[in-house]
């Protein structure tokens, strides 16, 4: 149910723009990775490469040692999924057929569901605890609502690789916490961009930083997040501690000026 | 043809501008012909599909749009008081030929206003409404303040159904305006001996009953009882089974078609879809197989431009007449 | 909620509508004829009478052409809808009816065929599949094919023929014509004949499975083109698949009945309210009541002002429009739950 993922020299390029360079990075089953860094470095351009929404220009993507790119749609569909960024679409489907569309890699186009897709479906509504929004229709959710749908859509497809653009955007803190627990929880390895530098101090097992496009630096929180590296690739001065009780590093942002230090 | 083509006009303006599609129609409230004097008399005032207008003296520099009207002024002897004419359905009549030609020939179809302006007009005669059309400038009232009285062919505002009473009348008031009421006695005359010579052929004969095939294949389009068409298959000794369809044309239901028993078809002759063809459509519909005109072959032609208020119209009479007795 | 139950009730109603509707447009028409009339002259082995030529060879095949039109119009309205994932989409917005116009226009004023009954359908499908294969190079050019570059390729090729269009119908030395292409635009069922109907008919009794077949991916369009890549599905494949199917089955609809507008908009729009947006429950309720909706519209066009025959696509657009706008409301007022 864990796949070991292992980018190699990605680089995409479209419209006369490099938008990624030469990316390495791996994901080890089981493991949840993070990809962290500013706005426009390159987060969700590889993100879609991995999920195939984009094409790699350069470089190898292998899925426990298989060629990614030559997956075809569906066989990827059933190893890889994706909670997109949010999306509401224009027609009025209920949370329920959301939900159930994550099915459709394991189908053929013209069988119908059947009773053990139905209690997948429940099962996921149940761990995402939107049971009672089944129903409702899906553009009529809040935010959080359909991100947990969306989460759920994804559980429901059963990838060996979950891949989450943002998951935490929209959500109630509680919600995001929860979100972030279950995905560390599951046996699925998770690729995941974070907007939180402390959310993914918490919750991912190593990080990875891009810039521009490339990758500035990776490694456990620990060894990434330093008040160095939140200078040259935030341009903030930030103080790092380490929580006594998560163990994780905590990231607390100063004021311009004020200076930076390591509390330990 | 221009009738129709008005009406096309109106039918794509309708489909692609709604607002535009209502087209009022001149009412004619003057119910008898003005004091009757052959030849010149002036002033003579006439009202003219809602338009009154006095003339001192005979329009000199006169132009005509559509065919029969040109046909009309060219029976009356008037050539010399044309200074151009506009728009043929196909041909002007042989024994008007020669006076044709000694006509300038303003448009092929209708002019602009510009042109029409051009020839310096002090009369302008038109067939259907669709030649004084207001999107061109050239409505009636445009050109009266461009000092020019204007005509048109009462078939446009007729109440009720059209018949050759109206042939007579636009033709004695077309006279009268040109001071040559005389000619157009002498030739109303002659028209009415000859449609009377075709009802004592018929006499004692029982109508034959008649359904006019224009076009069409999704409905059939044909002649109603309003307009002129209806008259001449009348005065010809048929009995249109559409007469009861309030309008000139119009499109039926084929199994009104089927439901109406039409012993003859009487098939409009225009355009670029031949006799022919349109005998072809109706013989090869299974529908119309039962049907008497279809199943006996019963055929008749009648071409579209002698279903005019105009000069044709009896001489359409006396052709159709033996066509339908057959 | 939709529950089994309700879906059955829609349905069963839907057929119960329908079977009346075509009791009706069998029985009634510009011509009277009495009920009893009616049942024999559809018993087999009947006298050859004006009544049994009207209802057998006149309303029979007309009621079957507007059965296949209505349903696979709304169906093909609903897939495109899907498709291009915007529900104001009808099966004419992608230049296939502007095609099949310029088709039967040329054939009109060139004076193909020896007679306009069958010269103009098959000037019309040839327009369409033109416009098609114009449709679909433009919007694979440079890339796959996005549901955007779709509609930017359908519209831009339907401008550009409906120009054509009216500039072969002006430069045309035959006024007639304008009548004729406009009355055929307009869309009807009068040319309905059995050696004619059997065409759509069997193309939509094809199609029409064959689309439910597909709802499953269908439905994954719904959710857009990154989601349904996700979800597995070749998008860019598969939305060319599609919509060259329902570019066909449109092409075949517009050569028999002429561009009958409103009804791929309308009834799967209608058809959603009642049981949602996924196409298996969707497209067999929008399939009845597309059916429905097209018999007893011409069932009005040709008795409203009989003897006259009304264009049928008048009066789709002038009963569907207010219609339309009733549903909209409806679904303002209902808020976006369902």
């Amino acid at each position: 149910m864990s796949a070991f993922l292992t980018l190699d020299g990605v680089g995409y390029e479209t419209g006369g723009r490099t938008l990624l360079h030469g990316v390495a990075l791996e994901a080890r089953p089981g493991e949840t990775v993070g990809l962290v860094g500013p706005n426009g470095s390159g987060k969700t351009t590889l993100l879609r490469c991995v999920y195939g929404a984009l094409r790699p220009t350069a470089g190898s993507l292998r899925l426990d040692g298989g060629d990614l790119l030559a997956l075809g749609p569906k066989a990827r569909a059933r190893r890889v999924a994706s909670v997109p960024q949010d999306n509401p679409g224009e027609f009025e489907l209920t949370v329920r057929e959301i939900v159930a569309m994550g099915r459709a890699p394991h189908k053929r186009f013209w069988e119908p569901d059947t009773a053990q897709d139905a209690s997948a479906v429940d099962a996921a509504l149940a761990r995402l605890g939107i049971a009672d929004l089944a129903e409702r229709a899906f553009p009529s959710l809040s935010g959080g609502e359909r991100q947990r749908a969306l989460v759920a859509r994804a559980l429901v497809q059963r990838p060996s690789l979950l891949i989450l653009d943002e998951p935490t955007n929209h959500l109630d803190i509680r919600y995001q916490l929860e979100i972030l627990g279950l995905i560390r929880d599951l046996d699925t390895t998770g690729l995941l961009a974070l907007h939180d530098l402390n959310l993914a101090a918490y919750y991912c097992d190593r990080l990875y930083v891009l810039k521009a496009g490339r990758v500035a630096a990776s490694g456990t929180p620990k060894e990434v997040l330093t008040p160095e590296l939140l200078a040259e690739i935030y341009g903030v001065d930030a103080e790092i501690a380490v929580h006594p009780a998560t163990g994780a590093p905590v990231i607390t942002y100063l004021p311009a000026g004020s200076g930076s230090r390591i509390v330990s | 043809m221009p009738r129709r083509r008005s009406t096309h006009r109106a039918l794509i303006a309708a489909a692609l501008l709604l607002p535009l599609a209502g087209c009022g129609t001149d009412a004619d409230p003057s119910g008898k012909p003005a004091a009757a004097l052959p030849g010149a008399s002036f002033p003579y005032t006439v009202d003219n599909c809602g338009v009154k207008t006095t003339y001192q003296r005979p329009p000199e520099r006169a132009v005509t749009m559509n065919q029969h009207v040109t046909e009309i002024m060219l029976a009356l002897g008037l050539e010399k008081s044309l200074v151009g004419t506009a728009y043929l359905d196909d041909r002007v009549l042989p024994r008007y030929q020669k006076a044709y030609d000694t006509v300038p020939v303003v448009a092929k179809e209708y002019p602009s206003r510009e042109k029409l302006l051009a020839a310096d007009p002090d009369f302008v005669y038109g067939g259907y409404a669709s030649a004084f059309d207001a999107k061109d400038g050239r409505t009636r009232a445009e050109l009266k303040k461009s000092g020019i009285d204007t005509r048109l062919n009462r078939e446009n505002c007729t109440k009720g159904r059209t018949t050759l009473d109206d042939v007579y009348r636009e033709i004695e008031e077309t006279g009268r305006t040109f001071g040559v009421g005389d000619r157009a006695e002498k030739w109303i005359a002659k028209a009415r001996t000859r449609v009377a010579e075709t009802e004592r052929e018929l006499k004692g004969r029982a109508p034959r009953s008649v359904f006019v095939y224009d076009s069409g294949d999704k409905t059939a389009f044909t002649v109603g009882g309003r307009g002129i068409g209806n008259e001449l298959i009348t005065r010809a000794g048929g009995r249109n089974v559409f007469a009861d369809v309030d309008k000139a044309f119009g499109d039926a239901t084929w199994e009104q078609v089927v439901a109406r028993d039409p012993e003859v078809v009487v098939i409009l002759d225009y355009g670029a879809t031949s006799v022919e063809q349109k005998k072809r459509r109706l013989l090869n519909d299974p529908v119309l197989r039962d049907v008497p005109a279809i199943k006996n072959k019963r055929f008749a032609v009648l071409p579209l431009s002698e279903m005019v208020v105009g000069v044709r119209a009896p001489d359409a009479v006396a052709k159709l007449a033996p066509q339908l007795a057959q | 909620m939709r529950s089994r139950l309700r879906y059955g009730a829609v349905v069963t109603a839907l057929l119960a509508a329908l079977a009346a509707a075509v009791i009706a447009a069998l029985g009634l028409g510009s011509v009277a004829i009495p009920p009893g009339q009616v049942v024999d002259a559809l018993l087999p082995g009947a006298e050859p009478s004006p009544f049994r030529t009207i209802i057998v060879d006149v309303r029979l095949p007309r009621v079957i052409l507007g059965a296949a039109v209505g349903a696979g119009l709304a169906v093909v309205g609903a897939v495109l809808q899907s498709l291009v994932r915007n529900r104001l989409a009808d099966p004419f917005l992608l230049g296939i009816s502007s095609g099949a116009s310029t088709g039967a226009v040329l054939v009109l004023t060139l004076g193909i065929g020896a007679t306009t009954a069958v010269a103009m359908p098959a000037g019309a499908f040839a327009g369409a599949l033109g416009a098609l294969v114009l449709v679909y190079a433009l919007a694979r050019r440079g890339g796959a094919m996005t549901g955007a570059r779709l509609v930017l390729a359908g519209v831009t090729v339907s401008y550009i023929l409906t120009a054509l269009t009216t500039l072969v119908l002006v430069s045309s030395a035959r006024p007639e014509h304008f009548r004729e292409a406009l009355y055929w635009s307009l869309g009807g069922l009068g040319s309905a004949r059995w050696d004619s109907v059997w065409l759509p008919a069997a193309v939509v009794c094809a199609a029409g499975p064959l689309l439910f077949a597909l709802a499953r991916p269908l439905d994954l369009l719904l959710v857009g083109e990154e989601d349904a890549t996700v979800l597995g599905l070749d998008v860019a494949r598969f939305r060319a698949a599609v919509f060259v199917l329902v570019s066909l089955i449109t092409a075949v609809l517009v050569a028999a009945s002429g561009a009958v507008g409103f009804i791929g908009l309308m009834v799967p729009h209608a058809a959603r309210l009642l049981v949602g947006a996924t196409h298996r429950a969707l497209l067999p309720v929008a399939a009845l009541g597309g059916a429905l909706a097209l018999i007893v519209a011409d069932l009005a066009a040709r008795t409203l002002a009989a003897p006259q025959d009304i264009p049928v696509g008048v009066l789709t657009a002038l009963i569907g429009g207010p219609l339309f706008l009733w549903l909209m409301r409806a679904r303002t007022e209902r808020g976006a739950a369902l």
